[in-house]
């Protein structure tokens, strides 16, 4: 069964402001990846951006929640008419302005939605939990990069039916931008806006979040996004108490069987100051490898220089030189933490 | 016995956390969650290898990595973090000594009498870090918009308002500070935002207390730019004495409010890792030799009712306790729908503080339907979403949608439409354009045959009152209503509610 993708980018909102300038980039790439690497052919890709320029008035602007139910009626139906199954796994990307209903939920604020017209939205995990419920698909994974501020509770325009029982072996990743209550964030980054828990999922989904194997599962993608958000955020925005400093991730058990994709893992070329004085000193350095969590990876004679380079993968290492444990924390895009321990 | 190889000998790594309620994390080399736990003193068991230690406390995080070669006999100590509190606690990072002292001083007077049984202490305050330059973010006063209004059946009376009763000072970060006798019952708060929206939260005066609530302000957008007032969302409620006054150092306080922003972060729909306890075996051991702050109480009877292993006769000394400190409280009362107490709680005539209490008795209304009463239910307006607080919007005029204009539906009925496959059948008629706005009309001379068919069971009912927050009598009013709507309109697909 094929696998099928939504990905919805609203940059610039009729009568919402402010206008974003990250949502149709991140859409974008992400619609990109899914048929590069996340195994979704070209014709079942379907990328939505709003309208641009917006039209004056809200009430005539694209796309709207009924367009997006429309797509979501169509996998249904398709679904219905295939034994109760539309596809092995179904991606949804959101990204715009929104806002948290609940713990659990985001929605995201269709193109026709006002200050006072917040019902034109599609929540989130609601329609997510539709096709993963109902087994409409194998795997069903869900990125939601808006803000969670706190808007009424009532106006829901999740999918009918009660929920059933998921299908046995029925897997869903979630991933909202931010914890309920906060803001999500959009930065420059390379010269391009995104969103900055968008700009951070991509770095982990090619390749930044891989295991050894390639595998990015559903517990490297979350251990990866949870510690390298907050490396794109200045530090006005750590200091920000609305901010959102790290992503919520939810991943059905056992995580680590859960394969999101298989892309070669990224090694970053790493340079480790050394302390002084270790410039005629041997180096070793362990960390994690072929399954195991603490083997010797790397080790090197004496230089005569300060600094040790070589390709590493992210992860916390120890390094040991001239008598001495320090601890090393390679992050994504390869910033490098030197300690002592 | 065959021996484990060195690689996978198992190691002690003992945490220690400055406070009970703090969760460690330990997280391996790559990030991966390898095992939780529990301030304040946990033990890990875990193979050799380099993990990072995580101790989350209220909203703020440590982290610190840590290579272990053997079993370590003395704990990692993490001291006791700074977390954001809008009460002035110490040990919190948002908190200045001016504001502790205006809290102690000006919660002993009363700035309005209307009652002699309990009081009501107010303190609304702008935070900057102190290290930042200092620019005023607010021009006027923090207060602003705030009023405190006493709510019966019958009429609402506004008893004042805070920015012009209280005292204001504008020195470093602004404060307004208002305290007002009352009688014991329910108030409440009322915010008037620059939009002319109203918000507002239940206060809850019990006699022989003294109800401490403590605000933040943000910013609320305007055509003109943001305009500050109070951030209902994060507020914190002490009680204290009759009399007034402020301990920033009680640590009761602080466990009290660590519990509530754990309580903030759940919901019991939530699905995540449902089996793991809210509570630590400390506060436990506290519930168990009786405690003596009512709002500790009140947040942990919540999160005991969220743990998967529900701990029934614990649950029901807490709530039992409450009842004897605070009397008629409508929390307190919520939580007694659980605890089959006698006598039962009586119909609610006021709101309760918190989200959860809500939760409890909408939920409840599915079996008692006399549970809220009708002038409740009528003045409840829009609840605002989770968090810890149940706070209110005044429901505002219906607007005409244009892109559902053949069909003027609330936003209660459109919401219900689509939880029952009624603007799905719509779609599926063909009868909606879904791919461009301002087109979704239906077709003038089409008419429908389709029925749509709703059995409302008491888990459904259930699901929908707490999901809507509508009391279940109100809800079945909604329907009916939809029902008369789509019925009389040919164009429409009929819906036929049926309740098992």
């Amino acid at each position: 069964m094929p696998n099928r993708a939504i990905v919805v980018g609203i940059r610039q909102y009729a009568e919402l402001p402010p206008h974003l300038e990250g949502p149709k980039n991140d859409a974008e790439m992400f619609h990109a990846w899914v048929k590069e690497h996340g195994g979704v052919d070209e014709a079942d890709a379907k990328l939505i951006l709003g309208d641009e320029p917006p039209p004056a008035a809200a009430v005539n602007a694209n796309p709207t929640e009924e367009a997006l139910k429309y797509e979501f009626d169509c996998l249904e139906d398709e679904a219905l008419k295939n034994n109760g199954c539309a596809g092995d796994r179904l991606y949804l990307y959101l990204s715009g302005h929104g806002f948290g209903q609940s713990l659990s939920d985001a929605s995201l604020l269709m193109a026709n939605a006002t200050t006072y017209r917040p019902r034109h939205h599609i929540p989130g995990s609601l329609w997510a939990d539709h096709f993963f419920a109902n087994g409409y698909f194998k795997e069903v994974i869900l990125f939601l990069d808006c803000c969670r501020e706190r808007y009424s509770m009532a106006t829901l325009n999740g999918p009918g039916n009660p929920m059933p029982v998921p299908p046995n072996g029925a897997r869903r990743f979630y991933g909202f931008a931010t914890k309920y209550g906060k803001l999500a964030v959009e930065r420059r980054i390379d010269g391009v806006m995104h969103g900055v828990f968008t700009a951070t999922l991509m770095d982990a989904l090619n390749g930044g979040a891989s295991e050894e194997d390639g595998r990015i599962t559903g517990e490297s993608l979350k251990a990866y996004l949870f510690e390298n958000m907050k490396g794109f955020l200045s530090e006005e925005d750590l200091a920000d108490q609305d901010v959102a400093k790290e992503p919520d991730l939810y991943c059905e058990p056992p995580e680590e069987q859960f394969v999101i994709a298989t892309v070669q893992p990224k090694k970053y070329p790493i340079t480790i100051p050394l302390p002084p004085g270790s410039e005629t000193k041997a180096r070793q350095l362990i960390g994690e490898q072929g399954g195991r969590k603490f083997v010797q990876i790397a080790n090197a004679g004496a230089d005569g220089t300060l600094q040790w380079q070589l390709p590493l993968m992210r992860g916390t290492y120890q390094l040991l030189v001239n008598g001495d444990s320090y601890v090393v924390t390679v992050k994504g895009r390869g910033t490098v933490d030197v300690a002592a321990s | 016995m065959s021996q484990l190889p060195d690689s996978l000998k198992m190691l002690s790594l003992p945490v220690s956390t400055g406070d009970s309620q703090s969760e460690i994390l330990i997280l391996d080399g790559r990030g991966r969650l390898v095992q939780r736990g529990f301030g304040p003193q946990s033990s890990f068991n875990l193979e050799e290898g380099i993990y990072r230690v995580k101790v989350i406390t209220g909203t703020e995080s440590q982290e610190r990595p840590v290579v272990l070669t053997q079993s370590m006999a003395k704990p990692m100590v993490f001291a006791p973090a700074d977390f954001a509190s809008a009460a002035p606690l110490a040990g919190t990072s948002t908190s200045h000594e001016y504001h502790v002292a205006a809290a102690d001083q000006e919660s002993r007077k009363i700035h309005v009498k209307d009652g002699a049984d309990s009081s009501l202490f107010f303190l609304v305050r702008d935070w900057t870090p102190t290290q930042s330059e200092r620019k005023r973010r607010i021009i006027g006063n923090p207060a602003e918009g705030l009023s405190i209004y006493a709510v019966s059946p019958l009429a609402d009376r506004k008893i004042c308002e805070l920015a012009s009763s209280g005292t204001t000072n504008t020195n470093g970060d602004p404060w307004t500070a208002c305290t007002v006798g009352v009688e014991a019952g329910v108030y409440e708060l009322r915010l008037q935002l620059p939009t002319g929206e109203v918000l507002r939260h239940s206060v809850v005066a019990s006699p022989g207390w003294q109800t401490q609530t403590f605000l933040f302000i943000q910013p609320y957008a305007t055509p003109s730019g943001p305009q500050w007032r109070a951030d209902l969302s994060r507020t914190s409620v002490i009680m204290t004495g009759a009399g007034g006054g402020f301990m920033p150092n009680e640590p009761m306080l602080r466990v009290a409010e660590l519990a509530k922003v754990r309580l903030a972060k759940r919901t019991s729909a939530e699905p995540r890792d449902s089996s793991r306890p809210l509570l630590p075996e400390e506060m436990r051991r506290l519930f168990r030799d009786k405690f003596t702050n009512p709002m500790l109480g009140i947040y942990g009877a919540h999160l005991l009712l969220l743990e998967k292993s529900f701990d029934y006769p614990l649950f029901r000394d807490v709530v039992g306790n409450l009842r004897g400190m605070l009397g008629s409280h409508p929390d307190v009362e919520a939580l007694a729908l659980r605890a089959d107490l006698l006598p039962p709680p009586p119909p609610f005539e006021q709101p309760p503080m918190l989200s959860r209490s809500w939760f409890l008795i909408m939920e409840a209304t599915v079996d008692r339907p006399e549970l809220v009463t009708d002038s409740l239910a009528e003045r409840t307006g829009e609840g605002l979403s989770d968090g810890a607080w149940f706070v209110r919007r005044s429901t505002q005029a219906a607007m005409i949608d244009l892109s559902t204009s053949d069909y003027e539906f609330s936003d209660v009925e459109a919401a219900l439409a689509e939880e029952l496959g009624i603007s799905k059948a719509i779609r599926r008629m063909g009868r909606v354009q879904p791919a461009m706005a301002g087109t979704a009309d239906v077709h003038e001379n089409q008419q429908t045959e389709q029925d749509i068919q709703a059995g409302m069971n008491t888990t459904r009912l259930r699901s929908m009152v707490t999901r809507f927050g509508i009391p279940a009598p109100q809800l079945k009013g909604v329907l009916g209503n939809l029902e008369q709507k789509l019925n009389s309109n040919p164009k429409l697909p009929n819906l036929k509610v049926t309740y098992e």
